[in-house]
């Protein structure tokens, strides 16, 4: 077993690691993807989203020492943010379920597009805005979980639900763009383009806030981290760099007219990196602080 | 009821030994202290000093660990002990990270402190009867103890009168008579607004 040291001073955290990550990332990327595709009518996206939330959940199960016990997680809504997490999580990927099976076994199919769920009856407007609620909540809540835990106060902040929010919809963006869809087809893919570069100028925005606005004491440590200690690398070539200044600068260069569908592989993968980097390196420059 | 303590670190020399009292008792496996001692150096030279901060859960009356729980096993009791029931503990960590004080270890590793036999001793077969694998254990004042009319074992134990337990409700209770001495008391981390029922006397 791993010698543990108790310290006065402040101390990186340790317990939340490599399957957490792994779960924030695949539901943020899944609910980023379905919030994408539900206005779009896009069965085959919603259905990618409702897997990669149900995989993402598998990860957070496996994280539990004791996951024969996982249904006792329900049990505290009233306080704890894990708790209306999971509920959240259930929700979503029950309602997701439901939306997707109906949308595919209807005229729509599972490859359409732009065929918009609304025209549909009523309670099936209904489902859907309610799986897209379930969706909303799974994209944004890991940033209230982070900002309830008290003794790391790099996670109270406002800008940590919103980056999550964002990165979520940029993580949807990025398994859209490597689906094999007639992108070129689509009227709206000038307005998709638009938004993906307002979503990236947005992230960077948070980014920025987040690190300037640091308070004295394990805040700053945490900041540290990223700018100049075991970090940096993760937080500057990953996040900012492949995540979303190339991105940014594929998103304002290219133009939308041929070779179109490479760019567009290129900034999806790039999109999902980001994703992945701005989970790992919020949780892992989580920093206790000094006892006294 | 409320049970509290208070520490004198002018009293506290860096024994110890409430660290191995608690473990004879509790029967703690490795890797895991309910309460510990920890070292700081203060002052420079020709006036540098040691002071010595003994660390357990600090039972708070808002406690940060209950809050984030999703499945109840962290409450806070009657009596002002913050209890973990096992049964219900999934070991999502959560309250691991929620705690400001690094009182809290989740026990996953079943081997004991003799590796190199392959089995647990007597002592350490019959002291993890009281502990259930994937959980998250920490102090709980001697649950056991207090009601046989005891003292934490750690109080109980200590050398130098440096702990001092009791009822913090009750103004003629020991903690009570020592949190009225004209002297600079604390509690660890009160910003973030837990309320510790452990003070410190500096």
């Amino acid at each position: 077993m791993e010698e543990r040291e108790f310290v006065l001073g402040t101390r990186q955290q340790q317990e939340w690691g490599g399957l957490v990550i792994g779960a924030l990332f695949l539901t943020g990327t899944g609910s980023g993807l379905f919030l994408l595709a539900l206005p779009a009518g896009f069965t085959l996206g919603m259905a990618l989203g409702v897997i990669l939330v149900g995989a993402g959940s598998l990860f957070l199960l496996a994280d539990l020492s004791r996951y024969r016990a996982a249904w006792r997680m329900v049990a505290r809504p009233q306080s704890s943010w894990v708790s209306r997490g999971v509920i959240g999580i259930t929700s979503f990927i029950v309602l997701g379920f439901l939306h997707v099976a109906i949308l595919a076994n209807g005229p729509a199919g599972w490859f359409s597009l732009g065929s918009p769920w609304m025209t549909g009856p009523r309670w099936m407007m209904a489902l859907g805005l309610l799986a897209g609620l379930a969706a909303l909540f799974v994209a944004a809540y890991p940033g209230f979980v982070l900002g309830s835990m008290r003794s790391i106060t790099f996670w109270n902040s406002a800008y940590i639900p919103a980056l999550f929010l964002v990165s979520a919809l940029m993580g949807g963006f990025g398994v859209l763009y490597l689906l094999p869809l007639n992108w070129q087809g689509l009227p709206w893919l000038p307005s998709l383009k638009n938004l993906g570069l307002v979503l990236v100028i947005f992230e960077l925005i948070l980014i920025s806030g987040l690190t300037w606005i640091a308070l004295p004491g394990a805040c700053r440590d945490s900041v540290n981290l990223l700018t100049r200690g075991s970090l940096q690398y993760h937080f500057y070539i990953g996040l900012l760099g492949l995540g979303l200044i190339v991105p940014l600068v594929l998103l304002g260069l290219v133009s939308l007219g041929a070779g179109i569908v490479s760019f567009l592989l290129i900034e999806g993968v790039l999109h999902i990196i980001g994703v992945f980097f701005l989970r790992y390196i919020i949780l892992s420059a989580g920093v206790h602080g000094s006892l006294h | 009821m409320h049970w509290g303590m208070v520490v004198d670190l002018k009293l506290c020399i860096g024994c110890n030994t409430c660290v191995v009292a608690c473990k004879m008792r509790n029967g703690t496996p490795p890797g895991v202290f309910w309460n510990r001692v920890l070292e700081e150096e203060v002052g420079t030279f020709p006036t540098a000093r040691r002071v010595f901060w003994p660390v357990r859960c600090m039972h708070c009356e808002e406690p940060a660990c209950v809050e984030v729980c999703p499945t109840g096993a962290s409450s806070r009791r009657e009596d002002g002990i913050v209890a973990v029931d096992a049964e219900k503990c999934v070991g999502c960590k959560a309250c691991i990270l929620s705690c400001p004080y690094d009182v809290r270890t989740l026990w996953e590793d079943e081997g004991g402190y003799f590796k190199d036999g392959g089995n647990l001793t007597p002592f350490e077969k019959q002291a993890y009867t009281k502990h259930l694998a994937g959980t998250v254990l920490k102090c709980d004042f001697c649950a056991s103890r207090l009601a046989e009319g005891l003292q934490p074992s750690c109080a109980g134990a200590c050398l130098t009168g440096a702990l001092i337990f009791g009822d913090l409700d009750d103004p003629t209770s020991e903690v009570s008579q020592a949190l009225s001495e004209p002297r600079v008391r604390l509690r660890l981390r009160e910003e973030l607004g837990t309320r510790p029922s452990i003070y410190y006397l500096t």
